[in-house]
C-alpha cells in the first residue's frame, strides 16, 4: 500500500473537483437556511451570514409538501423496484442467451431512447385515456416501466460476466430461472445497486409526465408540486429552495442505501466448474 | 327527459342567469343582494369544474387565495352549483394539459383562466362557448380588450383584466442622483432617457447603479413613436414601419448609452423584480404585481421609498404595453353545467365579486390587476394608491390583439431581432426588415 | 441443486420453445411495456412528421415538414448548437468519468464510499435548481461568480449568457465544470469487478501503473464506456432544461437554441405537433447513426 503522503495530491485533486461539482448542492442547502430576503440579494452571497429555520416551518405548514414526498415514494419506488427485477431479465437475456430477433429488438430498444419525452407525451396520454388510467398512481407509473436505459446499462454489465458460471450451473442440472436467480443476480449486485440509484433518482425528479396525468393535487409528486410554488408574476425563491434540499434528501438515503452493495473487487475469475 | 323537458329547463336557467346579472349591473353599477337567490331554490344542483393555472390547494399563492375565495363568496349568490378547482403551476406544461382536455379529449374544465393566443385557438376549435352578454354589459367592458377575444366577429370569452407595462422608480436613488421625478408621472423619452443616464451612477464603495431595466417579455418601446405590430384590420404586419424603427432606435439608444445592467437581454420577470428591490436599479419596467410585493416589504413605502410612473411618450400619444387575461366558458353538450359556468364567468369578471371579497374575514383582494370591466375597475384603486395610479393606465394601454400565432412570431423572429438590435450585432432597421416577411407569413396563417 | 437430466432430443417445436422460450420469457414483461409505451408512441410520431398536424389533427403532406426544417435558418442553429455541444461535452465528461474513478480505485474503501458519495451526490439535486445556480455563477455582472473569480487573477469581466456571442460558451462550460457522478459510479462499480488475476501478472512483469492502466482496466471497461458513450450522446442531444434556464430559452438572438428547445416550443407553444415530430425523427436518425458508429468502435465481447 502506498503512503499517505503518496496519495496526498491524488486526494487534494479528487476533493477539489468534488468540490466544485458539489456547489450547486450546497448553494440549495444555504439559501433554504436562509432569511428570504438574500435569497434574492444581488450580489448573492457565497458565505452565510445569518441561518435560520423559516423557510422549513413554512414549508412544511403551508405547503403539502409530505403529501408530495409520499406520492414521489410510493410511484419511484415501485418503478425502481419494477425495473431491478425485469431489466436484469431482460438484461440478461439479451446479453447471455441466443434467440430469434434479438438484435431487431435490441436495436429498437436502444434507438427509442433518442427521443425525448416531449414526443410521446400525447401518444401516451391517449393510451392511459384509452385503458382508463389517467389521473390514477398506476397511470403515472406505467410509461415509467417502459423506461429502457435499465435494459442497456444491465445488458452491459451482464455480458461481462464470464459463462463458465452459468455453464457450471447447468451441469449441476439448474433450471434456467436457478440460474438466472442464483448465478447471474448475486453477480450484477453492483450494476443493480446502479441501476437503483439511478431508476429513482429519474423519477424522483419526474416532472412533465406526472404534470399531464395527474388531475388531483393530492396525487402530484414532489416536484410537480414545487412548481406550483412559482408564479407568474412572482416566485417564493426561499420556499422553491426548501422544498428542493426536502426533497433532495431522500435520494442522499436511497444513494447510501443502495452503494454498499459495490462490492470490492469481487474475485469472479477465481469460480472454476 | 323529452327534449322539450330539456328545453324549457336550459330556457330557465338562462333567464335567471339574466336576471342575476341585470340586477347586479344597476346603473349606479354598485351591488345588491340578488334576488335571483328567491330563484334557485327552483334551480337544481350543478357542479362545475374551474381550472386556474397556479392554483395550487394548501399553498398562499395569491391565484390560490382569490380562487377559494370567490368559491366561497359565490356559495353564498348560487348555492345550488358547487365548484370544483384545477390548478397547475405556470408555464407550457400546463398550458399542454389545458390543450389536451380542451382541444383533443374535449373534456375539461368548465370555466377556466385564459390568456392571448390560447383564446382564439380554442375558438377557432369550436370549444368556446359564446357570452350572451347585453348591450349595457357590451359597454361595461373596455373595448381592445373585448377586441382582444373577439373571433371572427363574436365575442367568445369575458375579459377578465388589463394588465399594463409602466415605469417603478425608486426615489432614494433618484434623490441620491439630484433627479427629479416626472410630475403626476408624465415625462418624455428625452426626459425619462436624460434621468436614467444621471441614474447610471457608480457609489464609493463600488456598487454599481443603473438607470433603467425590463424584462425580455415585451416590447414597450417600439408602440413609443407610434408604430404598432399589426394595422388596424389586424391584417398587415407593420412593425418594421418607420415609427417601430424610431421606437427600436430609441430603446437601442438606452443600451448604447449602457444605462441598463449588462445582462439586459437576459434579465426574466423574476430576475428583474430582484434588482429593483436590491436598489440596483431605479427604473424597471414591470406590470402591477410587484406592486404587492414592494407592499409587503416594510423598506418599501409607497410615496416615500417608491412611486410609479407613466411609460415615458414621445411621438406618439401615451400609450403602455399590455396584456389581458380572460375567462372562458367551454362548449358541451350539458346545458345546465354550461349555463352554470358562463353564470360564475360572469361573476368573476363583475363588478360585484370585489365587494363581496372585501367583506370576508379576512378580506382578500381579489383583483390582481384592473378589471377589464369599468364598473370592476375602480375596486383595484381602491385597494391601494399605487393601485389607483394604475387602475388609470387601463385607458391608453395598448393591449396586444389577439393573433393565434402571435407566440410564434414573438420567440422565434421578433426576439432575436430586438436582441440582435441591441446587442449592436444588427442596426433596428435591418433587423425587423429581415424578419418582416416571416411575420406576415404567419399572420397570413393566423387569419386563414 | 436439484438433479434432473433434461432430455436432449424432442419433437422440434417443444425444443424451440424448451430453447427460445425462457429466453423470450425474460424480455416479456419489459419489452411488451416498452412496445405499447414507448414503441407505439415513436412510431405515431413519425407517422406526425409526415403530416402538418396541429392540436386537432392534420393531413398527409409527405416530407414537407422536413422541407420546411432544412429552410428553417432557427432549426439549423439548433442543429449546429446540439452537436457542438454534445462533441465537446461528451467527450470531457466520458474522460473525466474515467480518470476521477481510476483516481478513486486504488484508495481504500472507507475512501471509496467517501468519494463515490461527493461525486454522485450533486445529482440528487434538481437540475432545474443547478440550471438556476449555473445562471448566476455565468452572471454578466462583475459581481456575478465566475467574474468575481476570474477578477482575482486579473481576468474579465465577461458576459457570459449575457452575450450572443459567449452564451453557448458557459452553457458548455457548465456541463464540463461537473465531474459527472453517474459515469464515475458506474466506471467505479465496473472497476471493482474487475479481476484481480490479471493485474497481479502485470505486477510480476513489473508493467507501471500507467501501463496497467492503459492495457489492462481501460480496455476491460469497454462494455461501460460503450453505455456511457451512448447515454451521454443522448443527453447531450436532449439539452434542454439547462439552457432553457441558464438563457431564459433560446439566449439572446437565439444563441443558445436547442434542438429539443425548438421541439418543445414548436409543439407545446405553437402547437405544430407534425413539425416538431419532424425535428425529433432528425434528432432520432442524427443520434441513432452516432449510436451505431459507437457501437462499432467499441464492440468488445469482453468477460472478466
Amino acid at each position: 500500500m502506498s503512503s499517505i503522503r503518496q496519495r496526498l495530491p491524488v486526494h487534494v485533486v479528487l476533493l477539489l473537483a468534488g468540490g466544485l461539482s458539489l456547489f450547486p448542492l450546497y448553494w440549495l442547502f444555504l439559501t433554504s437556511l436562509s432569511p428570504t430576503q438574500y435569497v434574492v440579494r444581488v450580489p448573492p452571497e457565497v458565505v452565510p451570514r445569518e441561518l435560520t429555520t423559516a423557510n422549513y416551518v413554512r414549508l412544511f405548514e403551508t405547503t403539502p409538501i409530505v403529501r408530495w414526498l409520499f406520492n414521489t415514494v410510493v410511484i419511484a419506488g415501485v418503478i425502481t423496484a419494477f425495473h431491478l427485477l425485469f431489466d436484469s431479465m431482460a438484461g440478461y437475456a439479451f446479453a447471455k442467451r441466443r434467440f430469434p430477433g434479438k438484435n431487431v429488438m435490441f436495436w429498437l430498444v436502444v434507438s427509442t431512447l433518442t427521443v425525448p419525452a416531449q414526443v410521446t407525451l400525447i401518444p401516451v396520454f391517449f393510451i392511459l385515456r384509452f385503458l382508463g388510467l389517467l389521473d390514477t398512481y398506476p397511470g403515472v407509473i406505467l410509461p415509467g416501466l417502459a423506461d429502457v436505459f435499465g435494459i442497456f446499462l444491465m445488458k452491459q454489465f451482464i455480458q461481462t460476466l464470464p459463462t463458465e458460471l452459468e455453464h457450471a450451473a447447468r451441469v449441476d442440472g439448474a433450471s434456467e430461472w436457478q440460474v438466472y436467480r442464483h448465478v447471474i443476480v448475486p453477480l450484477s449486485r453492483p450494476a443493480l445497486a446502479v441501476l437503483a440509484i439511478f431508476t429513482f433518482q429519474r423519477y424522483w425528479n419526474a416532472f412533465i409526465f406526472p404534470l399531464v396525468i395527474l388531475h388531483d393535487p393530492s396525487k402530484y409528486p414532489v416536484q410537480v408540486g414545487l412548481a406550483t410554488l412559482q408564479g407568474e408574476f412572482n416566485t417564493d425563491y426561499g420556499m422553491l429552495m426548501t422544498g428542493a434540499a426536502v426533497a433532495a434528501i431522500p435520494m442522499i438515503a436511497v444513494f447510501f442505501a443502495f452503494q454498499r452493495h459495490f462490492i470490492e473487487g469481487i474475485r469472479i475469475g477465481g469460480v472454476k466448474g | 327527459m323529452t327534449a322539450d323537458g330539456v328545453m324549457n329547463r336550459r330556457r330557465f336557467l338562462q333567464s335567471l342567469a339574466a336576471v342575476g346579472v341585470v340586477v347586479a349591473c344597476g346603473p349606479t353599477g354598485t351591488p345588491s343582494p340578488t334576488p335571483a337567490a328567491s330563484g334557485s331554490q327552483a334551480a337544481k344542483a350543478v357542479s362545475i369544474e374551474w381550472w386556474r393555472r397556479n392554483y395550487a390547494a394548501g399553498t398562499q399563492s395569491a391565484e390560490t387565495i382569490t380562487s377559494d375565495a370567490a368559491v366561497k363568496a359565490y356559495k353564498d349568490r348560487a348555492s345550488n352549483v358547487s365548484i370544483a378547482i384545477q390548478g397547475g403551476p405556470f408555464g407550457a406544461e400546463t398550458d399542454q394539459k389545458f390543450d389536451i382536455a380542451i382541444l383533443q379529449a374535449h373534456n375539461g374544465p368548465d370555466v377556466f383562466h385564459t390568456t392571448g393566443g390560447d383564446v382564439l385557438k380554442y375558438a377557432a376549435a369550436g370549444q368556446l362557448s359564446q357570452p350572451t352578454l347585453t348591450d349595457a354589459e357590451r359597454n361595461d367592458f373596455n373595448p381592445s380588450a373585448l377586441k382582444a377575444t373577439t373571433y371572427k366577429g363574436t365575442v367568445v370569452a369575458y375579459p377578465l383584466w388589463i394588465v399594463p407595462w409602466f415605469e417603478y422608480i425608486n426615489l432614494d436613488l433618484f434623490k441620491e442622483a439630484g433627479v427629479t421625478p416626472p410630475a403626476n408621472g408624465n415625462w418624455t423619452y428625452d426626459e425619462f432617457l436624460a434621468a436614467a443616464k444621471k441614474l447610471t451612477f457608480k457609489r464609493a464603495d463600488g456598487k454599481q447603479i443603473y438607470g433603467f431595466a425590463h424584462a425580455n417579455d415585451e416590447f414597450a418601446f417600439m408602440l413609443i413613436d407610434g408604430g404598432r405590430p399589426y394595422d388596424s384590420a389586424i391584417k398587415t404586419w407593420t412593425f418594421n414601419s418607420a415609427d417601430a424603427v424610431s421606437g427600436l432606435e430609441k430603446w437601442v439608444a438606452l443600451a448604447q448609452q449602457k444605462v441598463m445592467p449588462p445582462d439586459f437581454l437576459t434579465l426574466n420577470p423574476n430576475d428583474s423584480q430582484a434588482r429593483f428591490i436590491a436598489g440596483e436599479v431605479a427604473i424597471l419596467q414591470r406590470p402591477s404585481a410587484m406592486i404587492n410585493v414592494l407592499n409587503a416589504d416594510a423598506k418599501w413605502k409607497f410615496g416615500t421609498n417608491w412611486d410609479i410612473a407613466n411609460f415615458p411618450k414621445a411621438k406618439g400619444d401615451q400609450t403602455a404595453w399590455g396584456g389581458v387575461g380572460f375567462i372562458a366558458v367551454r362548449e358541451q353538450s350539458d346545458a345546465d353545467k354550461k349555463a352554470a359556468a358562463h353564470a360564475f364567468a360572469k361573476y368573476l369578471t363583475g363588478p360585484d365579486i370585489g365587494p363581496d371579497l372585501k367583506k370576508q374575514t379576512p378580506p382578500v383582494e381579489y383583483w390582481l390587476a384592473p378589471a377589464g370591466r369599468k364598473s370592476a375597475a375602480g375596486i383595484y384603486g381602491d385597494y391601494h394608491p399605487a393601485k389607483a395610479k394604475v387602475a388609470t393606465m387601463g385607458a391608453f394601454t395598448y393591449v396586444l390583439p389577439n393573433v393565434s400565432t402571435w407566440s410564434e412570431i414573438d420567440q422565434k423572429y421578433l426576439r432575436p431581432a430586438r436582441d440582435a438590435a441591441l446587442e449592436g450585432k444588427k442596426t433596428p432597421k435591418q433587423a425587423l426588415d429581415e424578419v418582416a416577411p416571416q411575420a406576415q407569413k404567419l399572420l397570413d396563417e393566423a387569419n386563414k | 441443486m436439484i438433479a434432473t437430466a433434461a432430455p436432449r432430443r424432442r419433437r422440434s417445436f417443444a425444443a424451440v420453445l424448451r430453447r427460445y422460450g425462457w429466453s423470450y420469457l425474460f424480455v416479456l414483461p419489459t419489452f411488451s411495456l416498452f412496445v405499447v409505451f414507448t414503441l407505439l408512441p415513436v412510431v405515431q410520431g413519425l407517422v406526425l412528421s409526415l403530416q402538418n398536424a396541429r392540436v386537432t389533427g392534420g393531413e398527409f403532406v409527405g416530407l414537407a415538414n422536413f422541407e420546411t426544417l432544412a429552410a428553417d435558418p432557427v432549426f439549423i442553429q439548433a442543429l449546429g448548437n446540439t452537436i457542438l455541444y454534445a462533441t465537446v461535452v461528451v467527450a470531457a465528461q466520458i474522460t473525466l468519468a474515467l480518470v476521477v474513478a481510476s483516481l478513486i480505485q486504488p484508495l481504500g474503501p472507507r475512501a471509496h464510499v467517501f468519494y463515490r458519495a461527493l461525486f454522485y451526490l450533486p445529482l440528487v439535486n434538481s437540475a432545474i435548481l443547478v440550471a438556476m445556480v449555473w445562471r448566476w455563477i455565468f452572471n454578466a455582472n462583475p459581481y456575478g461568480l465566475a467574474n468575481a473569480a476570474l477578477s482575482t487573477v486579473g481576468l474579465g469581466p465577461y458576459l457570459w449568457i449575457g452575450s450572443s456571442d459567449q452564451a453557448l460558451i458557459a452553457v458548455i462550460l457548465s456541463a464540463v465544470l461537473t465531474i459527472p457522478g453517474g459515469g464515475v459510479v458506474l466506471y467505479s462499480a465496473a472497476m471493482g469487478s474487475l479481476p484481480r488475476e490479471l493485474y497481479e501478472a502485470a505486477d510480476l512483469d513489473g508493467a507501471s501503473w500507467f501501463s496497467k492502466w492503459r492495457h489492462i482496466t481501460v480496455p476491460l471497461l469497454r462494455p461501460t464506456t460503450l453505455y456511457l458513450l451512448v447515454i451521454y450522446t443522448i443527453l447531450a442531444f436532449q439539452l434542454f432544461e439547462r439552457v432553457y434556464i441558464m438563457t431564459n430559452g433560446g439566449g439572446p438572438n437565439n444563441a443558445t437554441i436547442t434542438i429539443v428547445q425548438l421541439i418543445y416550443s414548436t409543439a407545446f407553444q405553437f402547437g405544430r405537433y407534425g413539425l416538431a415530430s419532424a425535428m425529433a425523427v432528425v434528432l432520432f436518425g442524427m443520434a441513432l447513426v452516432v449510436a451505431v458508429v459507437q457501437f462499432r468502435s467499441l464492440r468488445s465481447d469482453v468477460e472478466y
